[in-house]
């Protein structure tokens, strides 16, 4: 069947026969198109921010209903926008899916700012302008240079900040948003003073991490 | 294939020993010293000072120490005995047997112990032998390895103790208890997950085996406290007293079980039976402390040093390991009578500062604020003096040891 324009678009507008839907599923799975060609002289990086700008309203609304293709695609997308969203302001909402659930996601991803790796489950966001790191689960972070990092964890609709912490360039740092019954506490942690934290915290983080 | 970040390490660790060995000659003068001290600087590094004295005096711990190299935090992990340090690097997953020799620590030998970066627990078992129980395995069973120090090889085992079962993703070992041609071991279990947040079971697990043959006897369950026994290496909470028996203490404050709402808790197994002695219990946040503790050590004639934190002074995990807060009691095993010790409020949410010789109690005190000492507690008469100061960029005293035990 011959994918055009028009047939993605009834795609998405959920018109497609099953046949139809299938085609464009197993067109858009394969991925076998050849390099797209970014003519020069064209602002990249604007435009960028503009696609991603649109699939990230896309992402938040995908969440909310599930279960088409696009769904598929969210964490892997979303991820994306974390590298990307440190030149746009601050993030929107709490409605977010980075998240590493797929096990497919990179290991480690990395911005201007910082360098973050993904616990189970978890998923982050780095804002440049208000220095902050919307998170949630449990992220390893490496900021570049020393700064004043603020965190936000939130999960499930449950917020917690912890504001303008020194964090050093280089060094490494856990953040986790544990809420439990009996606690419920942002812990944002040295890499080298994890032996002070419980130990079933600490292998926890040895078991995602490999630390 | 090539395992090539092993290969890597290995290479790398190989080189380390080279370079050490090269970078000091033994000149087989020293002589040995008593006791064995780390300290930590304002800058996190770690240095090793030895003594015989530790009744008075001043020193400067850094200036006349020797640098630790080894992972950040090594002195968590490290073990000393008859001279001789042991630890695990937690990135090349080796075993480590080191000295201080001519004002430099030199790595003499090594064995390679996938699973042992972050052991729960260690202990001599006899001069040459030591007992690990690795650090976490998820839902796996624990795993064992009885290291031969002086020959450096090891036996590698599964502990024949149930393993974690849902809602429960993790579990740790907190004591392990020697008996004749039995190991008993103290447990429990945990989770650590988005939907669960963190905490541990409710319930204290002792598990007997036979040894060597590891077979799985017994197992006391007893839900009043949780997380029996800490990390045995950082801090101290279990012993035998002079008829045989054996006393923890369980850890369910937010350090350790993170299961703040139970209370820390004395038990007991009796030298000459099989079980836990269940009419024996002795809670310690109801009784005049009032907190939860996480060190006891024995000073003879039933009574024991306890180390507890103060749940007013300290918010956060950061606070806890950070702030000044923590204070020391003489327990009465027997009439649960509860005294203070005058000492002012110590740093460091766990720490190897306490060493009992005779009626002596050494007990290492940081209050923040320069004054970071050794004092000397007496149980008969409660006296309490002042002994040898630091002075320097000292941060922590993180391990007061007899160096020869």
């Amino acid at each position: 069947m011959n994918i055009s324009e028009a047939l993605i678009e009834k795609y998405h507008q959920g018109l497609c026969s099953a046949k139809e839907k299938a085609a464009v599923e197993k067109w858009l799975e394969n991925g076998d198109e050849p390099d797209l060609y970014f003519p020069e002289g064209l602002p990249k990086e604007e435009i960028k921010m503009a696609v991603w700008e649109a699939l990230q309203a896309r992402v938040i609304r995908q969440r909310e209903s599930s279960g088409t293709l696009f769904g598929k695609y969210t964490a892997v997308m979303a991820a994306a926008v974390i590298v990307l969203m440190s030149g746009l302001g601050y993030f929107p909402g709490p409605l977010w899916s980075a998240d590493n659930l797929t096990g497919k996601l990179p290991a480690a991803l990395t911005s201007e700012a910082l360098q973050i790796e993904f616990g189970r489950e978890s998923g982050a966001v780095y804002s440049k302008e208000a220095r902050m790191l919307n998170f949630c689960g449990v992220v390893k972070i490496t900021p570049r240079e020393s700064m004043k990092l603020s965190f936000t964890s939130i999960c499930d609709g449950h917020e917690e900040i912890v504001r303008e912490i020194d964090v050093k360039g280089g060094t490494t740092y856990f953040a986790m948003g544990l809420g439990g019954q009996n606690t419920s506490q942002l812990i944002v942690m040295d890499k080298n003073l994890v032996a002070e934290l419980p130990p079933l915290l600490q292998n926890s983080l040895i078991a995602q991490f490999g630390i | 294939m090539l395992n090539w970040p092993r290969a890597i390490s290995l290479s790398i660790l190989a080189g380390l020993l080279y370079l050490s060995i090269s970078a000091c000659r033994d000149s087989g003068g020293a002589k040995p010293q008593k006791y064995s001290i780390v300290v930590g600087s304002s800058q996190g590094d770690l240095y090793i000072w030895q003594t015989d004295h530790l009744d008075s005096g001043t020193v400067d711990p850094i200036a006349k120490g020797v640098k630790l190299l080894g992972p950040p935090r090594i002195w968590y992990y490290l073990l000393v005995r008859d001279g001789f340090y042991y630890y695990v690097d937690s990135k090349s997953e080796y075993f480590i047997k080191a000295q201080v020799r001519d004002e430099c620590f030199v790595h003499l030998d090594s064995i390679r112990l996938p699973a042992f970066s972050y052991p729960d627990n260690a202990l001599f078992i006899d001069q040459d032998t030591v007992f690990l129980v690795s650090h976490s395995m998820g839902m796996e069973a624990k795993q064992f390895a009885k290291v031969n120090v002086r020959t450096m090889t090891a036996r590698v085992g599964s502990l024949p103790v149930p393993s974690p079962r849902v809602p429960f993703d993790n579990m740790s070992v907190g004591f392990e208890m020697w008996r004749g041609d039995r190991l008993w071991i103290g447990y429990t279990y945990h989770y650590a997950n988005k939907n669960m947040g963190f905490g541990s079971s409710d319930t204290v697990y002792v598990a007997r085996m036979t040894y060597p043959g590891m077979a799985l006897e017994h197992i006391d369950k007893d839900p009043r406290s949780t997380f029996p026994g800490n990390v045995n290496t950082a801090q101290q909470n279990t012993f035998k007293d002079e008829k045989g028996d054996f006393y923890f203490l369980s850890s369910p404050g937010i350090v350790r079980g993170a299961n703040p709402h139970q209370p820390t808790a004395v038990y007991r197994i009796k030298a000459d039976e099989q079980t836990m002695d269940s009419t024996y219990f002795f809670n310690i946040s109801t009784s005049e402390v009032q907190n939860h503790a996480y060190g006891l050590w024995y000073l003879g004639n039933r009574k024991a040093l306890l180390r507890s934190e103060r749940k007013d002074l300290f918010k956060t995990y950061k606070e806890h390991y950070a702030v000044p807060h923590i204070g020391y009691y003489e327990v009465d095993l027997l009439t649960r009578e509860v005294n203070r010790l005058d000492l002012p409020l110590d740093r460091g949410s766990s720490r190897t500062c306490v060493l009992v010789e005779g009626e002596k109690a050494y007990i290492t005190i940081n209050d923040g604020k320069g004054g970071n000492d050794i004092w000397i507690y007496r149980p008969n008469d409660r006296s309490l003096v002042k002994g040898l100061h630091f002075e320097g960029d000292v941060d922590y005293i993180y391990r007061l040891e007899n160096l020869h035990r």
